[in-house]
């Protein structure tokens, strides 16, 4: 069994290895750090990097919040009820779409790629797992499933798809590399069965650049 | 060359480390590094641990799926309910009206964009008000212009409205 050469504390943070926390060794040596070396100092006295649980109830943040952006959660702002006759409602909507200016506030895309669906907006990086695509670093992408697309205003969902003519959203390749090795280990007990296989999957990583809203083509749905 | 004791049996070429003991153990004692007490340090306890910890590992590849998709179902449950209606109708309605957004995405909308949400809600109110169901404990929904769209089927003839 051969083992490829990477460090330790990149297996131990996306598996459910049981480590204790460094608890009782931080007691006996936080007296006399002297006595460790440089190597191992930051393993026994920041347990809070390597020590975590799994990270499948961190939301990721694919979108930056600025300061001016974020709402106080316990004083959401109502929207204002709008008004009861139908032209009144679409009317509305035409405006909202004729006001929109791209300047302000951020758009978001959600985004149909490689069969997963990514929420998206200018500047995010997406990582596309196991996947090294045709296209080589530096190509621009134009990702054509757009499965719904937010305004300050408005949002548009489609049904299921937002047509072509709508919305244009751009991505750049930035990076196709390899992820971090994956080590899959097969035990039966009493049968002398132990096989370890490590792989590695490709990654590609886009840029998205810009969301390009098309009004002529909503109004005439509209 | 004269070498030292430790240094001369471990001085092998690499096409025989495989079947030298002491590559065998340290390959289980890398992965037992932060274990507890002896584990940590001796291979006839760390192998067995550092087994048990795989097999927690394959265990868990099927979990997370499952675990994540709950997570996902809570938080959507959990925005409805501020607006009146359950998670899982939300998902139905969707789906009959065909649009197509997975749990994660709507767990992400429920979070950093309420106002979506909401109207992903109105929506799915409409299209149960017009068939004549009444989510218990609800608001009557906002007006929603549909054109009757809702209910109709997406085919060749109504495509000028769906795109």
């Amino acid at each position: 069994m051969q083992l490829a050469n990477f460090t330790l504390h990149r297996l131990l943070s996306p598996i459910s290895i049981r480590c204790t926390p460094a608890a009782v060794i931080n007691r006996t040596l936080r007296s006399s750090p002297a006595l460790l070396g440089k190597k191992y100092a930051k393993y026994y006295f920041t347990p809070k990097k390597i020590f975590r649980k799994e990270e499948i109830y961190r939301v990721p943040k694919t979108q930056l919040i600025l300061p001016h952006e974020r709402l106080d959660p316990l004083n959401i702002p109502e929207p204002s009820a709008p008004t009861a006759t139908e032209s009144g409602l679409l009317e509305q909507l035409a405006s909202a779409v004729n006001h929109e200016q791209s300047t302000s506030g951020r758009p978001f895309a959600i985004v149909h790629l490689v069969g997963k669906q990514y929420k998206v907006s200018e500047g995010d990086l997406v990582q596309l797992v196991g996947k090294s695509l045709l296209a080589e670093l530096g190509d621009e992408l134009v990702l054509e499933k757009v499965l719904a697309l937010g305004f300050t205003d408005f949002t548009l969902y489609g049904r299921p798809m937002l047509s072509r003519d709508c919305v244009t959203v751009r991505a750049t390749v930035v990076e196709k590399t390899l992820e971090p090795p994956k080590i899959r280990f097969e035990f039966r007990k009493r049968q002398n069965f132990r096989r370890m296989n490590i792989h590695q999957t490709n990654a590609t990583v886009l840029r998205i650049g810009s969301i390009e809203f098309n009004k002529p083509a909503v109004q005439q749905a509209l | 060359m004269h070498l030292t004791c430790p240094l001369w049996v471990r001085r092998i070429p690499k096409i025989y480390r495989n079947n030298d003991p002491f590559y065998l153990r340290n390959l289980y004692l890398q992965f037992s590094f932060l274990f507890r007490g002896r584990s940590s340090r001796c291979f006839r306890l760390a192998e067995q641990r550092v087994i048990k910890a795989f097999q927690h590992m394959n265990a868990m590849r099927a979990v997370r799926k499952d675990r994540f998709k709950q997570l996902c179902d809570e938080r959507i449950d959990a925005a409805c309910a501020q607006h009146g209606i359950p998670g899982k109708m939300l998902i139905d309605g969707l789906g009959r009206m065909n649009i197509q957004l997975n749990r994660k995405m709507l767990q992400q909308l429920a979070i950093y964009e309420p106002y979506s949400f909401k109207s992903l809600t109105d929506l799915v109110k409409q299209y149960h008000s017009e068939l004549g169901i009444v989510p218990p404990n609800a608001e009557p929904p906002a007006p929603v212009v549909t054109r009757g769209l809702l209910q109709s089927p997406i085919v060749p003839g109504n495509r000028k409205y769906y795109e």
